[in-house]
């Protein structure tokens, strides 16, 4: 299953993966735009506005309804960071026609695009502005999505390391906005920027699926030409850090029994540079597996936590090492982590743990084909890093690499901030009410 | 060895399955898949509710402590020699995982090349258990981070929040981790009980789905599994639990955003665990989608309110030895939300849904169980959770198709029965002040 990616107008791609593989089948509709602080906020709010309806449907429940009569089609309208871009996207997924009951007749495919399309470009209106009352309730919903945060104690803490390492950076701009953003949103405001978004922004349409490309690309092309566009270029790309200066070191304590441990560094490596596999194997020997040196060193040997991982985006140029441990257990765990970068950098990895790594990262690879998402994320990231590359190309080339290629990468390695998330529950107290 | 093999076709599903009784007692089912992914999974009729259990009706039962079955999953991934089974699986480039859940245990692994290799050493490594007081003393430290850590998650501690309101005494009440209290108490000798009375191969099924030969698997087993052992019946000990809940309204504190809700309904026709059980599994989940779905008034109501965002969820959920309803999510005004489900299932008993809305919620629910076969993760589990309730994965279509408009009507006026409703609530730390 090979990409087949062709420009159906400026600043405009089809991408189709051909596969029978599925009963399903996968089409998406992204809007990539530069991430800034100011418009964040209206972005992250305006998927939740389009979702609630559209000039055929408008409401949320009528919406619903279509889809469930659509053999429970899903739609999904979204907004996510990717390095210094932010993304619309706007997506569907549908059951193939041939899995229809007998005598069904209906074009699954056909009729859950068109509904897609009908959010995406004919949203409901009053005077040329969003219905009044969603933007209001999804304002409240947007502030709500940000102070839920701290809800999953492991996320938050990423997210506090986040804000505090890449505080001057695009990439630390927090995708969900701040609270007080959703205070005030001005609509005037929210309807020029989804006007922009559809002029201006670049767009790249995903299709995986057995329907012939040609249907399908005509289709996407049909949707595009309902868009007046004025296409530009995608201008300043920032490019994040490639080092840190110093070490930082952050303290924030939380109502939990449990302490959240992130270290930030910066990967040396980024997307668009040749090393970026080399770099994947490396962030799996060093913790992206059961396998890795973290997991077996720092959970299994030293029992200091149940879980340990490294995870890297090379869009932002950051890895983050993630553990929840016990608060005595702080210097211990930083120490054992620093331990296990430096073995690498000194090459000390055995043949065992370079075998599994190498072969536990091209199954991940291999494992995309049976994944649409899957592989629309893969592909959208080597776009953005403007390195295409197929899954199984990738498998084959992570074979190549040795030990000392790996002690090269984690030389280029660089610790920037080390966060630590205090828990103050660590007593067994029971903080239980009963009524009746 | 000469292992029978029957094949089970479902021509409009375009798939079908071998099924493999093993001689020593265990169940194979082959499920041929052209995709990237082989899957396996290995799977024993045990969980946390299983506590209390003798294998001989003369002895007394032994009971043991709260959480060992999935203390006992860890473990198993050590082995005599010392080597890691992780890095075992890796080595061929398969990665191994396990869950432990309310009623079963299953080992599972992934992998797009090596299958048959990844086999054997799931064979090998769930067939030989090796536990010491060290071993069982290190794991004591992780599993004491992972009940922290899931301590930590308010969706979690609300679901068996409200688990323990409902039940007085079910085994469903206990968390799968157990508490840090009672894991201290696991000694080898209870893993090694437990490991012989329920790893039995006569109590557990192993579901292979992918691109493989049935006949090679039979050669793998063979080698891996004593041939027939002697039959082994478990006699479970389950206290009776009374047609009540415990408490209507339970509340705890932590540092979160917004206040959460579970309310519960506790089904007291469940027929929990048999085929019986699985229709009524699918027709609750149509009543489910039908009053509290997102298609539903209720849901469009709260969300236009304010009351209840985009996390919220409704639905059923059967084990073996009960059953309930669940709706939770975040709401400023967890009395309200009750109130309103309260209305609206009277509303629901007064004037029964649309035959139109029922026709179109079925339709969704049969669409979600074919989305369901292109994933080999998904066709196993699915297919060993109905298996051992006495249904077959190719027949479930059938089965949701024959569900009937009456059936459903029937199904909201036994279940919803107002004593059996109960709420817990997670209030944030501020609200105690």
């Amino acid at each position: 299953m090979g990409l087949y990616r062709t420009k159906i107008a400026e600043g405009s791609h089809y991408n189709h993966l051909a596969t029978d593989r599925f009963k399903t089948g996968y089409f998406s509709v992204n809007f990539i735009l530069p991430l800034k602080r100011d418009t964040v906020p209206y972005y992250a709010l305006l998927p939740r506005v389009l979702r609630c309806g559209c000039q055929s449907f408008p409401n949320r429940r009528a919406i619903v309804r279509r889809l469930e009569e659509l053999y429970g089609g899903d739609i999904y309208i979204r907004h996510y960071g990717r390095g210094d871009k932010q993304i619309v996207s706007f997506s569907a997924d549908f059951i193939d026609n041939a899995f229809l009951p007998p005598n069904e007749t209906i074009d699954v495919m056909g009729q859950t695009v068109s509904l897609l399309k009908d959010l995406m470009l004919a949203p409901a209106t009053q005077n040329g502005l969003f219905l009044q009352e969603y933007v209001e309730n999804e304002r409240k919903n947007c502030a709500d999505a940000v102070r839920s945060i701290v809800n999953n104690k492991q996320q938050y803490a990423v997210h506090r390391c986040t804000s505090l390492m890449c505080s001057q950076e695009t990439i630390g701009i927090p995708i969900l906005g701040e609270v007080e953003d959703f205070d005030h949103i001005d609509p005037h405001r929210l309807v020029a920027l989804y006007t922009t978004m559809l002029k201006s922004a670049q767009i790249e349409v995903f299709y995986v699926g057995a329907e012939p490309q040609e249907r399908v690309q005509s289709i996407a092309t049909t949707i595009l030409t309902g868009i007046e566009r004025n296409y530009m270029t995608n201008i300043h790309a920032t490019l994040p850090l490639r080092r840190a200066t110093e070490e930082h070191s952050y303290e924030e304590e939380i109502a939990a029994k449990q302490g959240k441990l992130v270290l930030g560094f910066r990967t040396g490596v980024l997307m668009q540079d040749k090393e970026q596999l080399l770099y994947a194997l490396f962030n799996e020997v060093y913790g992206g597996s059961p396998s890795s040196k973290l997991f077996i060193n720092v959970r299994e040997k030293k029992s200091l936590c149940y879980s340990c991982f490294a995870s890297s985006d090379l869009l932002k140029g950051i890895m983050y090492v993630v553990a929840g441990i016990e608060n005595e257990q702080k210097d211990t765990a930083i120490a054992e982590i620093r331990l296990q970068l430096e073995q690498i950098r000194r090459g000390a990895i055995t043949e065992g743990e370079l075998c599994c790594a190498k072969q536990s990262l091209a199954n991940g690879y291999r494992s995309l084909y049976d994944s649409a998402e899957g592989l629309e994320a893969w592909y959208m990231r080597r776009i953005l890093g403007n390195c295409i590359l197929a899954p199984e190309e990738a498998a084959e080339q992570v074979m190549m690499f040795g030990v000392q290629d790996l002690a090269v990468i984690a030389q280029g390695i660089s610790l920037d901030t080390i966060y630590f998330l205090r828990g103050t529950q660590t007593g067994d107290e029971e903080d239980e009410e009963f009524d009746e | 060895m000469n292992n029978p093999i029957t094949i089970k076709e479902n021509h409009a599903l375009r798939e079908r399955y071998y099924k493999i009784i093993h001689p020593s007692g265990l169940e194979i089912f082959v499920f041929p898949k052209e995709l990237s992914n082989y899957y396996a999974l290995f799977g024993t009729r045990y969980g946390a509710i299983d506590n209390c259990f003798r294998t001989n009706g003369n002895e007394p039962f032994t009971r043991v402590p709260d959480g060992i079955a999935h203390f006992l999953e860890h473990k198993l991934f050590e082995n005599e020699d010392g080597t890691e089974t992780d890095a075992r699986f890796s080595s061929i480039g398969a990665s191994a995982n396990a869950f432990t859940s309310t009623d079963m245990t299953a080992y599972e692994f992934t992998c797009t090349e090596n299958f048959y290799e990844a086999l054997e050493i799931l064979l090998d490594f769930v067939t030989h258990p090796y536990f010491t007081k060290e071993t069982v003393q290190k794991e004591q430290g992780i599993i004491g981070q992972e009940i922290a850590m899931c301590d930590d998650m308010p969706t979690r501690r609300l679901y068996y929040e409200i688990l323990q309101a409902l039940y007085h005494h079910d085994n469903t009440r206990i968390n799968v981790c157990g508490t840090q209290g009672s894991i201290a108490q696991i000694t080898p000798e209870h893993l090694y009980a437990c490991y012989r009375t329920f790893y039995h191969p006569t109590n557990m099924t192993l579901v292979l789905c992918g691109k493989i030969d049935p006949q090679k698997v039979c050669a793998i087993a063979d080698t891996y599994l004593p041939n027939a052992p002697a039959l082994q019946e478990i006699d479970r000990y389950f206290e009776a639990e009374p047609d009540s809940v415990l408490k209507k309204r339970h509340t705890i504190h932590m540092d979160i955003a917004r206040p959460m809700f579970a309310i519960g309904i506790k089904d007291i026709h469940s027929h929990a665990g048999t085929a019986e059980g699985v229709k009524r599994d699918y027709t609750l989940r149509i009543v489910s989608d039908l009053l509290f779905g997102t298609s539903s008034f209720f849901y469009e109501k709260a969300y236009d309110d304010g009351l209840l965002n985009a996390r919220f969820s409704a639905g059923y959920e059967a084990y073996r030895t009960c059953a309930f309803f669940l709706l939770s999510g975040e709401t400023d005004d967890p009395e309200e939300i009750y109130n309103r489900v309260l209305s609206t299932i009277r509303q629901a008993k007064q004037t029964p849904p649309a035959i139109e809305d029922f026709l179109r919620i079925k339709k969704a629910l049969y669409a979600e169980f074919i989305r369901d076969f292109d994933s080999t993760e998904e066709i196993a589990n699915n297919l060993l959770s109905l298996h051992f309730s006495g249904v077959d994965l190719l027949d479930t279509g059938d089965l949701i198709n024959s569900i009937t408009y009456q059936e459903t009507v029937d199904a909201i006026n036994d279940l919803f029965c107002e004593d059996l409703f109960s709420m817990a609530t997670i209030l944030p730390e501020s609200a105690s002040a």
